[in-house]
């Protein structure tokens, strides 16, 4: 008999080992077929038409070259009677649908990724399977497009054009067909919410959130109270009332401040665009092709933060905070207001707890307002999906009236629906969730640059505004003509 | 066996070469299992060489000439991302604006951080290298900070850095009355606050470790024999022990420039670019153009162009290398 050698053992696992690595990339290179969907040229809709005066704020006339179209927030008129959403059938033959989702969600938010999809596998007898993406969400998300091992239904935002990106790309799926079939009307979210997934009339996801972004001021009600300043309304406070407040509250020398009066939020290009649209302003036109960094609204903003940034110094510079969350630094009584976003209002409450009183007002918004720039996150099917019908009843679950009321039970936000307030129940009487109805009910599609460029017209926003917050330019024509260039270089820029 | 394989080789055409298929034929069956069994071993390494590094490369460069957005067909542009790259301010108006502001906020990190970490290596080294008591214990707490994760380090130097109460302004003030600067949120400060970051781990990693190996490796007889003519401490340092570590001199500055081009992390955790653009490396720039702008076309180019700059920097370092790298072996 041949002798089994040491050396035809490591031979035949050698051979082996390799057999094991290229079959599976020999699989992986296999031809397979590529999204078939063909892209959609995603023109967005355009901005909502006025449809009455609103209250309190006044319809905005039209500016001198007015670039934006002329809007006003909707009437806040009581939410429409529910209607009883058909209820998904159980399906013939269960399916298990691949749920792409940010990594960490199921922990940080289990009525979202567990609870609330747990429910809607009871109802129909289907099974879902979480496949969280951690760090580079969109990144990852359009590997696995092109790879076309995409799952049924995934997450989505809009920030940076991610899911506008998506929706070109021919990766999601509209829900129209199945609106009818299952009894979901439009109509059940705010109109903000519904034009801005809307691409060639067709509907793309279900909002998960469309919220307005950071349309809101923490106050520390003790420091009013002991600066024997009145407290203020929940709405109806202007700029000059927030400027004079924060000079009020901060404390110590201005280039050593021990309190800060007030956080001006220039980090991103949400608060950046909702503060212009206070003023009557925008980030780009309509038509997303040119910028309107040279127009009144933007200089009155910039004036605005640089007196309070570089003159009255009532600001803690985000990179001043080395790593300190602004909640943080409000619970410990060195920062009067925050302006920021609804997340900020989870944390606070941890950061907070029962130290001294505070809450919640409006973003003062000027006589010419705009809607709020609305921030979208969906939860959509995809084009490579077999599943359509069964991925289009998850979405429906993770964006109908239960889901409504898991979300601001456990996150404390709302959803984007017109009967939100309905439909959360006692949770109604909140007064944050109060101040988010009215201002989504304000809300407004976000600008989207027709290049779908977003991420390169913030880095150039942030950075060049920089130099003013750091005192190295002065607001002029000039400073602000350059900035207008430079957004109208990447606006010209191919998609 | 030789001529054999040597007839057969002509026999080819192989004219004075080696004919690889002669060669083999010519083997007998048990070299050739051998060289089967060689082949086999190498084989994992080779697929995932192949698969994930020259695969990639070649498709990087191919893509470099195309338009290219994942989820689209490729169309090919030419040179147009190349010279986009090169057309931007100041030398064009219709060009890639940050690419050559990238580029030299890179090169200003190479020549701050380079010399310093190399320099500070060494002489972390020479410090290490004596015969003293916990040296040891030295070593490893040298050593630590290039262990830490980099962005878990980056957090906490924001702390650190942090102009109010951070422990670095708070020491400042303690021992000078003086308010300290806003390190990472000032253009002036920016830049040098990350460099900072890097050299507290760069001194005391491997390149102290390499620059410890070449000191131990230096031998002592030198050092008697320069004694016995009457060198002292720098004398026989400047003449006696640099000239003998020059190969890792040479070593930890080459891998230290090409490192520099490198810059990514320290900006992207904490400054994002800014502010102003003080800290917008070309890395930070590359990242952005393909996963926020999703423009993988053009940020293939800026790769290859990186690729070009770097092998240029080492091509010449190396040819320089010649007049002042002292090869033991060589002689």
């Amino acid at each position: 008999m041949e002798r089994f050698t040491r050396r035809r053992i490591l031979g035949g696992a050698a051979l082996a080992g390799g057999a094991l690595i290229a079959a599976p990339l020999l699989a992986a290179c296999g031809s397979t077929p590529a999204p078939s969907s063909t892209p959609v040229s995603a023109k967005p809709t355009e901005a909502p038409r006025p449809a009455s005066e609103a209250k309190p704020t006044e319809a905005p006339k039209p500016t001198e070259a007015p670039k934006p179209a002329v809007t006003v927030a909707p009437k806040p008129t009581e939410a429409p009677k529910p209607t009883a959403a058909a209820k998904p059938a159980k399906s013939k033959e269960p399916v298990t649908l691949r749920f792409h989702m940010r990594g960490g969600g199921d922990k940080s938010e289990p009525a979202i990724y567990v609870q609330r999809p747990d429910e809607w596998a009871q109802e129909t007898g289907n099974k879902y399977k979480l496949e969280p993406i951690v760090g580079d969400y969109v990144g990852k998300l359009l590997a696995l497009a092109a790879g076309n091992t995409l799952g049924d239904i995934t997450f989505t935002t809009e920030l940076a054009n991610a899911h506008s990106r998506f929706v070109k790309a021919g990766i999601l799926q509209p829900v129209d067909d199945f609106l009818g079939p299952y009894n979901v009307k439009k109509t059940e979210w705010q109109k903000g919410i519904v034009d801005a997934l809307t691409y060639d009339g067709k509907l793309y996801g279900l909002p998960k959130c469309g919220h307005p972004g950071d349309a809101y001021i923490w106050i520390n009600l003790k420091m009013f109270d002991d600066a024997g300043i009145k407290r203020p309304e929940t709405y109806g406070n202007s700029f000059e009332d927030v400027a004079t407040w924060a000079s009020k509250l901060a404390k110590g020398p201005k280039d050593n401040r021990e309190v800060y009066g007030y956080y001006v939020n220039v980090e991103g290009v949400q608060p950046i665009t909702n503060a212009i649209r206070s003023r009557g302003g925008d980030i780009i036109d309509e038509k997303g092709l040119i910028s309107l960094a040279d127009t009144e609204p933007w200089f009155e903003w910039a004036k605005w933060n640089n007196q309070l940034m570089t003159v009255d110094k009532v600001h803690p510079f985000q990179q001043a905070m080395g790593g300190m969350d602004l909640a943080g630094i409000f619970a410990a009584g060195k920062l009067a207001m925050i302006h920021q976003q609804r997340s900020t209002e989870r944390a606070v409450k941890l950061a907070v707890k029962d130290k001294f009183p505070y809450t919640t007002i409006q973003f003062p918004r000027g006589p010419k307002a705009r809607g709020w720039a609305i921030s979208i996150n969906t939860h959509t099917g995809t084009t490579q999906s077999k599943h359509k019908e069964e991925t289009f009843t998850l979405s429906y679950a993770l964006a109908d009236r239960r889901f409504a009321y898991l979300v601001a039970k456990e996150q404390g936000y709302l959803t984007g629906r017109v009967d939100n307030m309905d439909a959360i129940k006692e949770l109604a009487s909140d007064h944050f969730l109060q101040l988010q109805y009215k201002c989504e009910q304000e809300g407004e599609m976000m600008w989207r640059p027709k290049n779908l460029r977003a991420a390169e017209l913030e880095t150039a926003i942030k950075n060049h505004m920089d130099l003013l917050w750091l005192g190295k330019r002065q607001l002029d024509k000039a400073f602000m003509g350059e900035l207008k260039q430079q957004l109208d270089q990447i606006l010209a820029k191919p998609e | 066996m030789a001529s054999v394989a040597k007839a057969a080789s002509a026999s080819r055409g192989f004219r004075g070469g080696i004919d690889p298929l002669g060669e083999i034929k010519s083997m007998s069956a048990a070299r050739r299992r051998e060289a089967l069994q060689g082949y086999l071993f190498i084989a994992p390494w080779v697929i995932g060489f192949l698969s994930f590094t020259f695969y990639p490369m070649i498709s990087s460069f191919w893509y470099s000439f195309n338009d290219y957005k994942i989820l689209t067909p490729a169309v090919w542009v030419g040179l147009r991302n190349y010279l986009y790259a090169f057309t931007g301010k100041p030398l064009g108006a219709d060009g890639d604006p940050l690419f050559w502001l990238s580029l030299l906020r890179t090169l200003t990190w190479g020549v701050v951080t380079v010399p310093l970490a190399v320099f500070g290596a060494l002489l972390t080294a020479v410090l290490l290298n004596q015969a003293a008591r916990g040296t040891s214990i030295y070593r490893t707490c040298f050593f630590l900070p290039s262990l830490t994760p980099g962005v878990a380090a980056i957090l906490l130097w924001t702390w650190i850095l942090q102009p109010q109460i951070g422990v670095f302004n708070s020491v400042i003030k303690a021992a000078t009355g003086l308010q300290g600067p806003n390190w990472l949120g000032s253009m002036e400060w920016a830049l040098p606050s990350l460099a900072m970051i890097s050299l507290w781990s760069a001194v005391g990693g491997s390149r102290m470790i390499i620059f410890l190996a070449a000191l131990q490796g230096v031998p002592k007889e030198v050092y008697e024999s320069a004694k016995v003519d009457g060198a002292n401490a720098i004398q026989s340092w400047w003449h006696i022990t640099v000239p003998l570590i020059t190969p890792a001199i040479f070593f930890n500055l080459l891998l230290g420039i090409i490192g520099s081009f490198h810059v990514f992390t320290s900006a992207f955790v904490a400054t994002g670019g800014g502010p102003a653009y003080a800290t917008y490396f070309y890395a930070l720039h590359l990242y952005n153009q393909a996963f926020k702008s999703f423009d993988m076309g053009y940020a293939s180019a800026l790769a290859w162009i990186l690729f070009v700059i770097i092998m240029a920097f080492t091509l010449v370092q190396i040819k320089l290398s010649d007049r002042w790298v002292y090869y033991e072996a060589a002689r």
